[in-house]
């Protein structure tokens, strides 16, 4: 990892309070950019992360240092969401929740529980606080660890591609919170794949190929009028035409 | 049916000593392992390279012990580790000797059953716990272990039904329990029947704790039992 190659992220850090939502084909990018957030550093335990991180600090000559109770601070502020969602198996929904804000920012149980119930209720799992993630569908899932990453009052939240493991129409209950949350006027990082979702809710495009940002822009302008070839051929990808005459033909 | 030996035995009390003392050898043991293991176990997963907190120092000199200590065969480490025994308790002969014994065998092997209990946590969930910044004690405490406690469990039958065996062999040199039973009165002067009867012993004993440590094991494991 060169300097070039991180210095391309470095306007997207300013430019974060909108909500950006990045499309891309797949592969190491996403990982990259929810490293790397804002003025502020994510330290994730992936090798080529962390010698980003430290590229990026010696670039930014950011006061943030490697010592690890600022890295904890700072992960307090950037609220995750994974693809696989990553529920603590043997705690229930609540306890999910509830176990960040409690342990690492050491806030009082009784207000924890409280806002945790009203956001489970926010999303409609006020009813499932008691049950374990085995005994929930992937959409439910996946909401609980929207709520769980709430309820820390992150400052930016990061999606790492949440609707890839679910059915269509679980897709849809996730999103519909992300949407709520949009409404709310949450920062957020979405890694996605979902086209039309990505037009309807976001703020700002951002295109990568193989790590690279290849174009970025407001949602109409991308998906209607994208400027290189990479983002063309990607967008094309969703369009299928058949050629009919032959069929009749046979 | 039965040899005279064995009913003077049982009239006795010695085999009903026997039991007792084999099953607290066993459990005394494996408390001590487990107190000394465990913690062994933990940093040995943490200061890994893919744990989290790699310090590779710490994780090559404790494996090295671990290594060194699992590799003498378990009569051996006995005679060597007599002067050890007799430093700690003051004696050497007796159980309380035996079980510093047990102790030595059993803590290293331990460590390693815990070890790979923790390697079995998913990387995903304690990513997720990391993200949300929470620091490395408290990932071991309420992510790791907890996480890991059915595995720990089904491991800690595996160590004591271990320990069981070694404590047997410990009666070669001045331990007691059934196993000292066996090789004096039953071996050392033929009757098979009370061999065989600390065998019979030794096979119950050994299916209450597997059967135990099974319900347990199952009972806490909130992923999968209903």
């Amino acid at each position: 990892m060169d300097k070039e190659f991180i210095e391309q992220y470095i306007p997207l850090y300013s430019e974060a309070a909108l909500l950006t939502v990045k499309i891309g084909f797949l592969g190491i990018a996403a990982a990259i950019i929810i490293g790397l957030v804002c003025e502020t550093i994510v330290y994730f335990k992936i090798p080529v992360l962390r010698r980003i991180v430290s590229v990026y600090i010696e670039l930014s000559r950011n006061t943030v240092s490697k010592n690890s109770k600022d890295l904890h601070e700072i992960r307090q502020k950037i609220g995750m969401v994974f693809q696989n969602y990553e529920l603590f198996p043997h705690m229930t929904v609540l306890d999910n929740v509830m176990l960040a804000p409690v342990k690492a920012q050491g806030r009082k149980k009784s207000e924890v529980r409280e806002e945790a119930l009203a956001l489970l209720k926010r999303v409609g799992l006020e009813s499932k606080a008691d049950s374990y993630p085995r005994q929930l569908s992937g959409g439910q899932k996946q909401r609980t660890a929207i709520v769980r990453a709430l309820c820390m009052h992150p400052e930016i939240l990061l999606f790492d591609e949440v609707t890839a493991a679910l059915d269509p129409q679980m897709v849809r209950e996730v999103l519909e919170v992300i949407l709520d949350l949009a409404n709310a006027g949450k920062t957020m990082l979405v890694v996605t794949h979902e086209m039309q979702f990505a037009r309807a809710v976001a703020d700002r495009i951002v295109f990568f190929d193989d790590g690279q940002i290849i174009e970025q822009a407001a949602p109409d302008e991308f998906f209607d009028h994208p400027k290189t070839d990479k983002a063309k051929q990607f967008l094309n990808t969703f369009t299928f035409e058949r050629d009919r005459s032959t069929t009749n033909r046979a | 049916m039965f040899s005279d030996m064995l009913i003077k035995l049982w009239d006795n009390g010695i085999i009903q000593r026997g039991i007792w003392e084999t099953v607290y050898m066993t459990v005394i043991s494996s408390l001590i392992a487990y107190v000394i293991g465990l913690p062994i176990g933990v940093i040995l997963n943490i200061t890994d390279k893919d744990g989290i907190r790699p310090i590779f120092i710490v994780n090559r000199i404790l494996s090295l012990i671990v290594n060194f200590f699992r590799s003498i065969p378990f009569i051996i480490l006995m005679v060597a580790m007599l002067p050890v025994a007799k430093f700690i308790v003051g004696v050497s002969l007796g159980n309380q000797a035996m079980i510093v014994m047990l102790v030595i065998a059993a803590a290293p092997y331990v460590a390693r059953m815990v070890e790979s209990s923790l390697k079995e946590v998913d990387a995903g969930v304690i990513e997720a716990a990391q993200s949300m910044g929470t620091n490395n004690l408290q990932i071991v405490w309420k992510v790791l272990l907890p996480e890991a406690k059915p595995s720990l469990i089904v491991g800690a039958v595996i160590s004591m039904v271990t320990i069981l065996g070694y404590s047997a062999m410990a009666a070669t040199i001045g331990g007691t329990g059934l196993g000292q039973i066996a090789i004096s009165y039953g071996h050392q002067r033929f009757n098979p029947d009370v061999t065989w009867c600390c065998v019979f012993l030794t096979v119950i004993i050994v299916q209450i704790i597997q059967e135990l440590g099974t319900w347990i094991a199952h009972k806490t494991d909130k992923r999968y039992a209903s």
